[in-house]
């Protein structure tokens, strides 16, 4: 009988191990997804941003609805889009006060972080890439703020809005 | 002192201020627009530009580029990509290089026009000045109550202006023929651009020229001129005859290059202008010829053209050969065959030779042919002598009375 237990759980254990050899995950490490260069789109009627270049299209409303409120009628002209290296996607367009870093999940851009940049809302905001870090430029003023995706690297942590 | 702490006041905002657009912060995303916005402006102005000192500035202006934006090159090539920096800039260069040959070539072309333009314009101006002193002098010649041997000397001078102006014409299109004949298509349509940029006016535009040309001589062909010879309307016969030759040979480079967009209507009208002048000059000069064979009582049967004229010289010159056969004891044949030998001799071998060889009045072949019919006929019409026969039969009938008178003894 304890014979019988032995084998029986030996061969379970011997199944368990080859079905997970089996489903081993194959994984590609050090992926750069950065853009070399901000895209700047323009929202079409429909509200959808379409960056031909690096394959995706998205409805910017959600973006207004969160940055103005839902009953704002706010639009805007241009959009301002990068991803850094590790695959997040920075948002930002003229009189936000954030810049949206979102996170390509199947389908949807999900907000990792919403970092507040400005209290009085952007005027000439621009992307640049600087190694693992974005850069936020404010032309009128040339400030500078390096951003990742967990909020400001160069300025007090305190000023990272989650 | 005051003076003094002003300044440096200023001196110090000038400084900050320098300092502070030296730090002035740049877009990458604006570098590559900056930069495509200019390169797209060179890139329109190489392909419009209209000279090659224009081109020689553009490439300076794309060495300026490449040195103003070398410090981005790695935006630029994210930027630019499939393409990059380097062969932006390469591609504008090379673009400005074709752009330079092809202006290269259409200045020169546009100075080689324009050099054929003036030739042409003198044409014009002397063609005119032929055309004016040919007139008076046939005008001083209608008019003219002077005595016969003033008005020769009018006629002569006439004629040798007429001369003159023809020996002109054929240089002119013959240096017409050597400056268009075997243009490659490039070169023509080079010059028809240039030509349809409206550097040539209507009076200088060789179709016009030439027009004017043939209507001219046609209308002095068809006007009764009697100051004029045989050999004039054979010299004016070899002009048109030219003057064919040469159309069949450029007619079509000239109409391409000068025609524009009459094209279709100068084809028309040159072609059928020819037409005319063709006829005009070969019913003149048949008809002269005609008149003068009559005057030297050479009666041939009719001809209007190189055929003809040679069937009926041949069949004059075989009857008479004939004839003289058959009329040996007359003289009257060898008149007629030193008649005939004279004006072959003197007229068509000698004066008008140039003129029937180039205007193919009779070929070469066809004025061996009566040579050797001519020698028979002179065989045929030299008078015979008898003074030997009849020696010959005074020697017999002495030497048969001679026998007989010695057999009676």
């Amino acid at each position: 009988m304890n014979l019988q237990k032995v084998t029986t759980t030996t061969i379970c254990l011997l199944s368990i191990l080859i079905a997970g050899t089996s489903c081993k995950t194959f994984v590609v490490q050090d992926v750069n997804y950065a853009y070399q260069i901000e895209s700047v789109l323009t929202p079409g009627e429909d509200g959808m941003v379409e960056d031909l270049r690096h394959g995706i299209s998205f409805d910017i409303q959600p973006f207004l609805n969160e940055e103005f409120g839902e009953d704002s009628e706010q639009e805007i002209r241009e959009v301002r889009l990068i991803r850094n290296s590790k695959g997040f996607y920075f948002i930002t367009a003229n009189q936000f006060n954030h810049v949206y870093v979102m996170e390509p999940t199947e389908g949807e851009l999900k907000l990792k972080r919403k970092i507040e940049v400005s209290e009085e809302g952007l005027s000439s905001p621009a992307f640049n890439l600087r190694e693992a870090l974005v850069q936020l430029v404010e032309m009128d003023s040339n400030r500078i703020l390096s951003l990742n995706e967990n909020g400001i690297q160069e300025r007090n942590e305190e000023e990272d809005q989650s | 002192m005051r003076r003094l702490t002003s300044f440096s006041i200023l001196l110090v905002a000038f400084l900050v201020l320098a300092v502070q657009n030296a730090d002035a912060q740049q877009s990458d995303y604006q570098i590559s627009r900056d930069f495509q916005e200019q390169y797209r402006s060179l890139d329109t102005a190489i392909s419009s530009a209209i000279s090659v000192v224009e081109i020689d500035s553009l490439i300076n202006e794309v060495d300026a580029l490449e040195e103003e934006f070398s410090e981005h090159v790695t935006i630029l090539n994210a930027a630019l990509y499939p393409n990059n920096f380097e062969e932006s800039i390469e591609d504008l260069r090379s673009d400005a290089r074709v752009a330079e040959h092809k202006l290269l070539i259409i200045e020169n072309q546009n100075e080689r026009l324009s050099s054929l333009t003036n030739e042409v314009s003198s044409y014009e101006s002397e063609i005119t000045n032929l055309n004016t002193r040919a007139e008076s002098l046939r005008q001083a010649i209608a008019t003219s109550e002077d005595s016969e041997r003033q008005l020769s000397g009018l006629v002569e001078r006439y004629r040798s202006s007429m001369e003159e102006r023809d020996e002109f014409i054929l240089n002119m299109i013959d240096s017409l023929l050597i400056t268009y004949e075997d243009l490659s298509p490039e070169a023509v349509s080079e010059l028809s651009e240039g030509a349809e940029s409206g550097e040539i006016d209507e009076q200088e535009n060789p179709l016009q020229i030439m027009n004017t040309i043939i209507e001219s001589n046609t209308q002095r062909l068809k006007s009764a001129d009697e100051a004029l010879d045989t050999e004039d309307y054979l010299r004016m016969y070899v002009v048109q005859d030219r003057f064919n030759e040469v159309w069949s040979q450029i007619g079509d480079e000239l109409l391409a290059i000068y025609g524009g967009s009459d094209h279709a209507n100068w084809k028309s009208e040159i072609s059928n202008n020819l037409s005319d002048y063709r006829a005009s000059a070969s019913r003149n000069m048949w008809q002269s010829l005609d008149v003068h064979l009559e005057e030297q009582n050479v009666d041939l049967d009719a001809f209007d053209n190189n055929e003809s004229f040679y069937n009926a010289l041949n069949t004059f010159v075989t009857t008479a050969t004939e004839e003289s056969r058959q009329k040996m004891l007359t003289s009257d044949n060898y008149e007629e065959f030193e008649n005939f030998h004279e004006f072959w001799n003197t007229k068509i071998k000698n004066d008008w030779s140039q003129f029937i060889q180039e205007g193919e009045v009779l070929t070469m072949s066809q004025i061996s042919t009566i040579d050797n019919e001519i020698v028979n006929w002179r065989e045929e019409a030299k008078p015979r002598s008898f003074l030997f026969p009849i020696l010959l039969g005074v020697s017999l009938l002495i030497i048969i009375g001679l026998i007989i008178v010695i057999a009676r003894r």
